[in-house]
């Protein structure tokens, strides 16, 4: 019997090792899974990228457009006020990672790219963040 | 004998075996997890010269900052500075950075060596993190000289 007198108490404590054992157990294995995934690591660095795009952007006196060689069929990506914003696609409760960066006045900033790859734009003083697709008919020619 | 008796001290010695584990245990997994997030960093590192780089490549790049354009054909010369646009306004304008928090951002001090005119932006406290030079064009009043750009960067603090 669980609860009888000093084998009762044993059997308790043996539950109780199994819980906290099974807790850990879990723990571990969903920090780990967590990370395998490695959503959070892969939007930091689509949002660190998409950042270093746009500054590389205003070095540019002309107009052009970059193409970012990373599939990002698993993101949505948000250009505005001045950062770039990616969260997992499908997921409305997910934490973006924000990535900021500094426009010279009169510049301004714009665009969502949710397909598979995303294209930033410079035209005048406009920054436009699209999906490639929309500009290029056949991705697998430029990449 | 204390220890004799089996069942009398068992429950005691079990609940030092739980102190002990629970204690190593913690300690494992956060060592664990610090690890996973110190690897999870280090892989999105990224050269703090990069970011600065890109940043003040604008200003002798972009003619909206102080980059130089020829007003027929509209061509703007890459590495060229038009001393007409070297002004506190237009440092301001090209990298408008927040009075009070600008101090979280990169700022930067830039200086014509040979003509030895500065310009800083408005978060520059002279804490030096790295210093750049760079061979320019200088435009002024349609002649132009070769000279070099000497750009300290301030880390945010």
């Amino acid at each position: 019997m669980v609860f009888s007198k000093k084998k009762g108490e044993i059997n308790l404590m043996y539950i109780f090792e199994l819980v906290v054992v099974l807790f850990i157990v879990f723990l571990v294995f969903d920090a780990a899974w967590s990370f395998s995934e490695g959503k959070t690591t892969g939007k930091i660095i689509t949002s660190k990228d998409l950042g270093f795009m746009v500054n590389s952007l205003l070095t540019v006196s002309g107009d052009a457009v970059v193409f970012y060689p990373k599939n990002i069929s698993d993101y949505e990506v948000l250009l505005d006020d001045s950062a770039i914003s990616v969260k997992e696609r499908n997921y409305s409760e997910d934490v973006p990672i924000i990535s900021s960066f500094i426009l010279p006045v009169g510049f301004s900033e714009t665009g969502v790219a949710d397909s598979l790859y995303a294209c930033l734009t410079k035209r005048d003083k406009s920054i436009r963040l699209i999906n490639c697709e929309d500009i290029f008919s056949n991705i697998s020619e430029i990449r | 004998m204390i220890f004799s008796k089996k069942a009398q001290f068992s429950p005691a010695r079990k609940q030092m075996y739980f102190m002990i584990i629970g204690f190593v245990m913690t300690v494992i997994l956060f060592g664990a997890f610090f690890m996973m997030n110190k690897y999870k960093n280090d892989l999105t590192k990224y050269p703090d010269e990069l970011e600065s780089s890109l940043i003040y490549s604008r200003f002798v790049n972009n003619p909206h900052c102080f980059a130089y354009q020829d007003s027929t054909t509209n061509r703007t010369y890459p590495y060229s500075v038009d001393l007409s646009k070297f002004n506190e306004q237009r440092i301001h304008d090209c990298y408008p950075l927040n009075r009070e928090k600008g101090f979280e951002r990169y700022n930067f001090k830039v200086i014509i060596e040979g003509r030895d005119i500065e310009l800083k932006t408005n978060n520059f406290f002279n804490r030096v993190f790295f210093t750049k030079y760079y061979d320019v064009l200088i435009y002024d009043n349609g002649e132009k000289t070769k000279d070099r750009l000497i750009l300290l960067v301030q880390k945010e603090i």
